[in-house]
C-alpha cells in the first residue's frame, strides 16, 4: 500500500515537473492578498514579478483593501477561493472550513527557507502547527522589532520648569503629576491647560494605565490580552488579583486629584494622538503618556521635549520593597505572527505554488517584503547580510515610516528576517529602539520558564474555543465595566471587590483559566 | 369590465377560483416581477435558517451539519448576559419609538405650516442632510462635541442647566440611552418627515376653504384637516416600527460603547458580535438572529391586530 | 421668464392669504411655527457646519475641541486625498449607472405591485402582503444568498448591483398605503364604468396622481443605491465595477488603519491632517445626492394632486 502511494506520488511529481519543464510555459496561479489600505496593487511591485519569474509561475493577483472580515465568510463558505491566500486567514478558519485549505506539512521539506525559519526560530513552528499537528498557514518572523510595545514618556522641559527629576517610584510619579497640575508647566501663561497624564484603552492595549501593574510585580507578556498572565507556571487573570485592586486604588487617587485626563476614557485613538501633539501655538499639553515612538506620538517638533521613564518601583506599601518592577514584554507579538500565507486544497499545482511561496522567505526577499523591493528602489543591498532602507524620493510625497506601506506587503508579508541580517532602518525605527533601552533591565527579569505566556502559541480544540468565546464575552462585560467606574470614583474599589471577583468567576472566568492552564501546560511540555 | 361586475363584487357573491383569477389576472401580472424577485432572493436562500439548529461544517454544507437542536438557543438563554442585553435592547428601542416616532410627524406639520416659501424650502432641504452622515463620523462628532472637558455642546447644555455640572454625557450609563436616541432623532428626523410631507400634499384644498368659512383657526385646521390625512401613514409606520423592537443596529452602539456606559450599552447585536462573529461562530449568530426576529414578528402581528381593531386598517 | 412671473404670482397670492388671516390666535400660531422651525434649523445646521469646518481644519485641533465656529489652521489634505485617487472618477460613473438603472428598475417593479396590493377588492391581498412582510423578518443569512447569486452567475457583474433590492418591502408598503389612501375610490369606479382595465387605470390615473409618492420612492431607492457599498463589497471583486462608496471607503480606512495603536503596524503618522479625510469623504459623498432633493421636492407642494385631478 505504502509503495503504491509513494509510486503514485513520484509519478505525480514527475508529471508536475514535466509540465513545467516540457514547455517553458509558466504555471498559472491565482492569488489573493489582503492589503493595508495604503498599499499599491501587487502588479505594480516589481520585486514580486521577479519572484514569479524565478519560480516559473504566472500569478493573477486579486487585492482586497477593506472589510475582508465581512466578505470572508461568504467567500470561504461557498468554496470560492484562489490557489494562494496571503494574509487572509485566522486559526479558527481552518477548523470552521475544514477541507478548504491544504495541509502544507508535506511540502515544507522542499522549502529550504521555511525549513530554516522553523529550525532557527522554533517558536514559529509552534505557531504554525494546529492542535492536531497540521500546518495550514505559514507564519512570519521579523526579528528586528523591539521587545515591548509600550514606552512611557515624560516631558523633560516641564520637569525642568517645575524643578523635578524623572520619577522612578510610584510616589514620585504622583509628586511630579501634582507639580504639573499646579504649575504652568508648559510656560504659556495658562496654569490650567496642562494635562498631567493621559492614556488610551485598557486590557490588552499598549497605552493603557493598566500597564503599570508591573510595579506590583505582575509580568505581562504578549500584550496580556484580557489580563491573563503566568506566575510560577500558573495562568492567572490580574483583573481579579488583589494587586490589581491596589493599583486601582492608586489610580483612583490620581484621578480624584485631577491628574488623569477626564476625557481619556471616551476619547478615541485619534483624539488620544492629537492631544499629545500640542496646541495651535506649539505648546505641549500632556505631561506623562505612553506611546509607540516619540515622533509618531508627539509630532516632528514636540518630540524632543519627551524622554522615556519607568518602570516605577512600588513604594506605596513596604511589602513591595523587594519586588522589582516589571514592564510588558511583547517580543513574540511584535515579531511573529501566523497565517501570512495558505493554500487552497484545490490548488492544481501545489509544488509550484509552494516553491513560489518559499522564495518570499529568502534573506533578501524577506527584507524586500517588509521594506520594499531592491529593484523598486526602496531598499539597497550594501554588503553581505546587510541592507539599507532608502529614504523615499521627493515625488513619493510621503514620510519614511509610511513609505513601506505604500510600496510593498510590509508587515503583512510572509517573511523570515534572520537575526544575523543587518538592516539599517529609518529614523523612527531607530528612535523606537533607543527609547526602549530604558526597559532593558526590567525585561531581562522575565522568567521564560514560568512567566512567559505567549497567548498566540496556545492551541485549543474547537469546543474549547467556543466555550471560551462565550465565557470571555460574559467576563469582559464585568471587567471592562468596573475599571472605569473605579478610576473615575463612580464606584468604590474596596466596597465592590469581593462581589466583582465572584461575579467574574461565575461568568466563566474559572472555566477559562482551567482551559488556558491545560493549554499552557501542553505548551511548556514541548 | 362593466357595471355589472362591479355590483357583483360589492355584494361579495361567492364565486369559484377560476372566476377570481379571470377577474384579477391583471393584478397578478403586476405583482409578478416583485414576487419573483422575492422568491429568488429571499425564499430560495431561506434554507440557511436551519443553521441555527445545526453545527456548521464546511464539507457537509449548510444543510448537512450535525443537528444540535436548541443548543445555540440555550447557549444564549442561559448566558448571564441574556436578560441584560434583552433589557437594554428593549429600552433603547422603546425610547426610540416613544420619542423618535412622533418627531418627524411634528416636523412635517411645522414645515407644512411655514408660509414663506423660501424659508420653507431652506428648512426642508437642511433637515434631511444629517441622514447622510456615516456612523463613524457621527460618533466622532459626538466624542468631540460632548466631551466631558471642553466639549462645546456639553458645556452649552451645562450652561443652560440642562444637565448637572459634573455630568459626563458620553461616559455615564444613565445618559447613554438619551445620547443614542437624541443623536438618532437628530440624524433621521428630517429624512423620516419626507413621507409625511408627501402625504400632506394630498390634502384637498377645498377642505381648507370650507374650514376658513367655518371660522376654524390655523391650529384647528392642523388638528382637523392635516393630521387625519397622516393617520393611515402613521399607523402603517408605527406597526412597522413595532416590528423592529429588538433591532438595535450594531455599528453605532459598538462605537459609542465604553467602560463607563457598558451597563446600558451592551445590546443583543454587540453581544452576538463579541461571541459569534469575533470567533466565526455561524450557528450562534443565526440562532440569536432567529430568536430576535420571531419576537419582532410577534410584535408586528400584534400591532397590526390592534390597529385593525381600533382604526379598522392595518398592514395586512 | 414666465416661470419667474408664475413664481412671483404665487408668492403674492401667499402674501395676500397671510394678510387676510390676522386673528390673534393665528398670529401667535404663525410666530410659534417660525420659532420652532428656526430652532430645528439651528440644531440641525450647527453639526453640519462643524463637519464642513472640520474637513479643512488641522485635525489635531478638531480632536482637541478647539475648532468650534470657524476653521482653524486651514489645510486641504483631506480633499486632496479624495481627488487624487484615480479610481474616484470611475467610481462616480459606476454609481450613476447603478442609481439610474437601479432606481428605474425599482419603480418598474414596486409601483405596479403597490397598486395591486392597494386594491381592496383584490382577494389575495393579505396573503400576498404576508408573503412580502415575512421576508423582512426571516432570512437564510448571507451565505446561502451568496450561493444563490453565484449560481445565477451574477457575481462580479454590474447586473447584481442593479438588480439587488429590486423591491424593498418597506418601500412597497409605503407606496401601497399612499395609493390606497390618497386616490379617491370614486375615480376607480368611474373608470370601471368607462370600461377601463387595471392596466389602463394604473397608467392613466394612478401614476399621474402618485407623483408625490413616486418622488419619495425615487429618493428612498436612489439614496439606497447611492450609499450602498455592502453589496459591492460582497458580490463584486472586479475593480472596474466599483461604485464610489467603495473607493471612498478605502480612502477613509487609509486614515483609520493607523488608529490601531499597535506598534507592529505604525507608519509615520506625521501629517496632523489625516483625520480630515473622514470629514472630506463625507462631504464628497453627500453633496451630489443632495442635489436630487430640489428636483423631487416640487412634487410635495400642496395642491399638485388636486390640480391633476381636475385638469
Amino acid at each position: 500500500m505504502k509503495r503504491i502511494v509513494s509510486l503514485v506520488l513520484a509519478a505525480m511529481m514527475l508529471l508536475g515537473m514535466m509540465s513545467f519543464a516540457s514547455a517553458d510555459e509558466p504555471v498559472k496561479l491565482t492569488a489573493l492578498f489582503i492589503a493595508h489600505p495604503l498599499t499599491k496593487h501587487v502588479d505594480e511591485m516589481k520585486w514580486v514579478s521577479e519572484l514569479e519569474e524565478r519560480a516559473g509561475v504566472d500569478v493573477t493577483w486579486e487585492v482586497i483593501w477593506t472589510d475582508w472580515d465581512t466578505v470572508k465568510s461568504q467567500r470561504f463558505a461557498s468554496g470560492d477561493i484562489p490557489d494562494l491566500l496571503f494574509n487572509a486567514t485566522i486559526d479558527a478558519d481552518y477548523t470552521t472550513y475544514e477541507g478548504l485549505f491544504a495541509d502544507l506539512t508535506k511540502y515544507v521539506d522542499a522549502m529550504p527557507n521555511v525549513t530554516a525559519m522553523f529550525t532557527e526560530e522554533p517558536d514559529t513552528l509552534a505557531l504554525a502547527k494546529t492542535l492536531e499537528g497540521k500546518i495550514y498557514g505559514l507564519p512570519k518572523f521579523q526579528g528586528k522589532w523591539p521587545d515591548t510595545n509600550t514606552v512611557m514618556f515624560v516631558n523633560k522641559v516641564w520637569l525642568e520648569n517645575v524643578g523635578k527629576e524623572v520619577p522612578t517610584t510610584l510616589s514620585e510619579l504622583k509628586d511630579v503629576l501634582m507639580a504639573f497640575k499646579e504649575n504652568d508647566a508648559n510656560g504659556n501663561g495658562n496654569p490650567n491647560d496642562e494635562i498631567p497624564m493621559d492614556f488610551n484603552g485598557w486590557f490588552g492595549g499598549a497605552y493603557g494605565l493598566h500597564n503599570l501593574i508591573g510595579s506590583w510585580g505582575i509580568q505581562q507578556t504578549n500584550w496580556g490580552y484580557y489580563s491573563y498572565f503566568a506566575e510560577g507556571g500558573q495562568v492567572k487573570a490580574f483583573a481579579v488579583d488583589e494587586r490589581y485592586k491596589e493599583m486601582m486604588i492608586y489610580l483612583a487617587d490620581l484621578y480624584a486629584n485631577g491628574l488623569i485626563n477626564e476625557n481619556a476614557i471616551t476619547n478615541d485613538y485619534s483624539m488620544f494622538q492629537s492631544l499629545s501633539r500640542g496646541d495651535a501655538e506649539g505648546n505641549a499639553l500632556v505631561g506623562v503618556v505612553m506611546g509607540w515612538e516619540e515622533t509618531d506620538k508627539f509630532g516632528p517638533t514636540l518630540h524632543s521635549q519627551y524622554v522615556p521613564c519607568g518602570p516605577f518601583q512600588n513604594d506605596l506599601d513596604p511589602k513591595y520593597a523587594d519586588v522589582a518592577p516589571r514592564w510588558p514584554y511583547d517580543f513574540s507579538g511584535l515579531n511573529m505572527s501566523g497565517n501570512r500565507v495558505c493554500m487552497s486544497a484545490k490548488c492544481e499545482n501545489p509544488e509550484a505554488a509552494m516553491k513560489f511561496v518559499d522564495l518570499f522567505y529568502g534573506e533578501a526577499e524577506s527584507v524586500e517584503g517588509l521594506f520594499g523591493g531592491i529593484i523598486d528602489g526602496n531598499v539597497a543591498k550594501v554588503g553581505d547580510n546587510h541592507y539599507e532602507v532608502l529614504p523615499p524620493p521627493a515625488e513619493a510625497n510621503t514620510d519614511p515610516g509610511t513609505w513601506k506601506w505604500t510600496s510593498t506587503f510590509a508587515d503583512n508579508a510572509p517573511m523570515y528576517i534572520r537575526r544575523a541580517t543587518r538592516v539599517d532602518m529609518t529614523i523612527d525605527m531607530e528612535y523606537a529602539l533607543t527609547e526602549r533601552e530604558q526597559y532593558k533591565e526590567s525585561i531581562a527579569l522575565v522568567d521564560m520558564e514560568n512567566e512567559y505566556y505567549p497567548q498566540m502559541l496556545m492551541k485549543y480544540t474547537a469546543e474549547d474555543q467556543n466555550t471560551m468565546a462565550v465565557a470571555q464575552a460574559n467576563v469582559d462585560n464585568i471587567i471592562d465595566n468596573y475599571w472605569g467606574l473605579w478610576l473615575t470614583g463612580e464606584s468604590d474599589v474596596e466596597e465592590d471587590w469581593e462581589d466583582y471577583v465572584d461575579a467574574a468567576m461565575a461568568a466563566g472566568l474559572n472555566d477559562i483559566l482551567q482551559i488556558r492552564q491545560a493549554a499552557y501546560d501542553v505548551f511548556k511540555a514541548q | 369590465m362593466n357595471g355589472n361586475t362591479k355590483t357583483i363584487v360589492k355584494r361579495g357573491t361567492k364565486k369559484g377560483l377560476g372566476w377570481y383569477l379571470a377577474k384579477d389576472w391583471q393584478l397578478w401580472v403586476m405583482l409578478f416581477p416583485a414576487m419573483l424577485y422575492i422568491l429568488i432572493f429571499a425564499y430560495v436562500p431561506m434554507y440557511g435558517a436551519q443553521l441555527a439548529f445545526r453545527e456548521y461544517s464546511f464539507e457537509a454544507g449548510i444543510t448537512g451539519g450535525k443537528w444540535v437542536g436548541w443548543k445555540y438557543f440555550d447557549q444564549y438563554f442561559s448566558s448571564s448576559m441574556f436578560s441584560s442585553t434583552l433589557k437594554n435592547t428593549f429600552t433603547i428601542s422603546a425610547v426610540s419609538i416613544l420619542l423618535g416616532f412622533p418627531a418627524p410627524i411634528v416636523l412635517a406639520l411645522i414645515i407644512n405650516q411655514i408660509r414663506n416659501n423660501k424659508w420653507k424650502r431652506t428648512v426642508q432641504t437642511t433637515v434631511y442632510i444629517p441622514y447622510f452622515i456615516s456612523t463613524v463620523v457621527l460618533v466622532s462628532m459626538l466624542n468631540v462635541l460632548f466631551a466631558k472637558k471642553g466639549g462645546v455642546l456639553s458645556d452649552f447644555m451645562k450652561m443652560l442647566g440642562l444637565v448637572p455640572e459634573k455630568a459626563n454625557l458620553l461616559g455615564q450609563a444613565k445618559y447613554f440611552v438619551g445620547m443614542y436616541v437624541g443623536s438618532g432623532i437628530w440624524q433621521s428626523m428630517g429624512w423620516n418627515s419626507i413621507i409625511y410631507i408627501a402625504a400632506l400634499s394630498s390634502v384637498d384644498t377645498q377642505l381648507y376653504d370650507a374650514a376658513k368659512i367655518d371660522g376654524a383657526n390655523r391650529w384647528q385646521r392642523v388638528i382637523h384637516i392635516e393630521f387625519p390625512v397622516l393617520v393611515p401613514t402613521i399607523m402603517i409606520l408605527l406597526i412597522m416600527n413595532m416590528g423592529n423592537i429588538l433591532n438595535v443596529g450594531f455599528d453605532k452602539v459598538y462605537l459609542m460603547q465604553n467602560t463607563l456606559n457598558l451597563k446600558a450599552s451592551q445590546v443583543i447585536s454587540t453581544y452576538v458580535y463579541d461571541v459569534g462573529v469575533k470567533s466565526s461562530q455561524f450557528s450562534f449568530g443565526t440562532a440569536v438572529g432567529l430568536f430576535t426576529n420571531v419576537v419582532n414578528f410577534v410584535f408586528l402581528l400584534s400591532a397590526n391586530w390592534i390597529s385593525k381593531k381600533i382604526t379598522g386598517s392595518g398592514l395586512m | 421668464m414666465t416661470a419667474m412671473t408664475n413664481k412671483d404670482l404665487r408668492k403674492s397670492e401667499v402674501r395676500k392669504n397671510s394678510i387676510r388671516e390676522t386673528s390673534l390666535s393665528d398670529r401667535l400660531f404663525g410666530a410659534l411655527v417660525i420659532v420652532l422651525s428656526v430652532l430645528c434649523f439651528l440644531i440641525i445646521l450647527y453639526p453640519l457646519w462643524f463637519v464642513v469646518i472640520a474637513s479643512i481644519s488641522n485635525s489635531d485641533l478638531v480632536n482637541q475641541g478647539k475648532v468650534v465656529f470657524w476653521p482653524v489652521d486651514i489645510r486641504f489634505y483631506g480633499f486632496q486625498q479624495v481627488f487624487t485617487d484615480a479610481r474616484i472618477w470611475n467610481g462616480y460613473l459606476n454609481t450613476i449607472i447603478y442609481v439610474v438603472a437601479g432606481t428605474a428598475l425599482n419603480l418598474a417593479v414596486t409601483m405596479p405591485a403597490a397598486y395591486a396590493l392597494s386594491r381592496p377588492d383584490f382577494k389575495a391581498r393579505n396573503p400576498v402582503m404576508l408573503y412580502f412582510v415575512f421576508t423582512m423578518y426571516f432570512s437564510g443569512g448571507l451565505v446561502p444568498l451568496y450561493m444563490t447569486i453565484s449560481r445565477l452567475n451574477l457575481i462580479s457583474t454590474k447586473w447584481i448591483l442593479i438588480i439587488f433590492m429590486a423591491v424593498n418591502t418597506y418601500n412597497l408598503i409605503i407606496a401601497r398605503t399612499f395609493i390606497q389612501n390618497s386616490i379617491p375610490n370614486d375615480l376607480y369606479e368611474a373608470a370601471i364604468l368607462d370600461g377601463c382595465s387595471h392596466f389602463n387605470y394604473f397608467f392613466k390615473v394612478v401614476l399621474p396622481l402618485s407623483k408625490a409618492v413616486i418622488s419619495v420612492e425615487i429618493l428612498y431607492y436612489g439614496v439606497y443605491h447611492w450609499n450602498d457599498y455592502f453589496n459591492a463589497l460582497v458580490y463584486n471583486y472586479n475593480q472596474a465595477n466599483e461604485p464610489l462608496q467603495m473607493v471612498l471607503r478605502r480612502i477613509l480606512l487609509l486614515n483609520e488603519a493607523y488608529a490601531s495603536g499597535n506598534g507592529g503596524v505604525q507608519g509615520g503618522y506625521g501629517q496632523s491632517s489625516a483625520d480630515q479625510v473622514k470629514y472630506a469623504v463625507m462631504i464628497v459623498s453627500t453633496v451630489p445626492i443632495l442635489c436630487l432633493y430640489p428636483f423631487v421636492q416640487k412634487y410635495f407642494e400642496k395642491g399638485v394632486m388636486i390640480g391633476a385631478v381636475t385638469g
